[in-house]
């Protein structure tokens, strides 16, 4: 582990744990082993780690595809144990897109009906009590609280 | 992510994956999953006992090969997903236009009924 992704106690005597990675696919597996490793000695359950997961990987995903138009960009995780959950924090300066208002894709009701993708942010919504989106300072910032 | 094919009785295929089917997973199986899925044009069980995460990306390969492998007169069971998996299944819907099967007996009950 670097010291630029060591946990570190805050002001609330909780710990967190942030650091910046590419967006990129390459960029999410070395996210996700980071946030595994800090939670990993946090007493987060199972059912919990796996939905971080799945809102680290769905998320970045969309970054690494959309944020950035395909050019080189950064994004900030930051990731806290808080009371009765976990929250995850990404911060992007690309273009300004909020997860929280895209409308979800249609459930589909047969195969031949059944449209491939789009189902990345209709999973992060099923995985959190909490998603928020703003603008500010001419970055995406997205909240995201997944229950413990 | 690995990846093995056996064929069963009844001209029934079983694939089995193993391990995250994120990004990275579906990377790694994808070409080699839909020649074996979509291209083989018979029943084909899909085993994901031992998939322990599954992201949209893999989610969209399963419904991918499923259809091309339905318009070549295939048919696609899925098999025995971890209950995390499950439940991704049913928050995307996925449960109502793929067969989910709890094990590998019950799937082949499905693919020649």
């Amino acid at each position: 582990m670097s010291a630029a992704d060591a946990p570190r106690t805050s002001e609330g005597g909780g710990s967190s744990l942030a650091f910046e990675v590419d967006a990129s696919f390459a960029a999410i597996d070395d996210a996700n082993a980071r946030i595994e490793r800090f939670l990993g000695d946090s007493g987060v359950g199972a059912t919990a780690l796996y939905r971080v997961r799945l809102v680290v990987e769905e998320l970045l995903t969309n970054v690494a595809k959309y944020a950035y138009d395909a050019q080189p960009g950064a994004v900030a995780v930051s990731v806290a144990a808080i009371p009765g959950g976990i929250r995850v924090v990404l911060s992007d300066a690309g273009r300004p897109f909020d997860p929280t208002t895209a409308p979800p894709p249609a459930i589909a009701t047969s195969l031949d009906d059944a449209e491939i993708g789009g189902l990345g942010l209709l999973m992060v919504r099923k995985s959190t009590s909490s998603l928020t989106y703003s603008r500010t300072d001419g970055r995406n910032v997205v909240e995201a609280i997944v229950a413990a | 992510m690995q990846m093995t094919i056996s064929e069963l009785d009844g001209g029934v295929r079983s694939v089995h994956l193993a391990g995250r089917l994120d990004i990275a997973g579906v990377g790694a199986v994808e070409t080699r999953f839909t020649i074996a899925v979509a291209n083989f044009g018979g029943p084909v069980i899909v085993d994901l006992g031992a998939v322990d995460f599954l992201a949209s990306m893999g989610i969209r390969m399963l419904v991918a090969s499923a259809k091309a492998a339905k318009g070549r007169g295939g048919r696609v069971v899925l098999c025995r997903p971890q209950p995390a998996v499950a439940q991704s299944l049913r928050d995307t819907g996925i449960d109502s236009i793929l067969p989910i099967a709890d094990d590998e007996a019950a799937a082949a009950a499905l693919l020649r009924g």
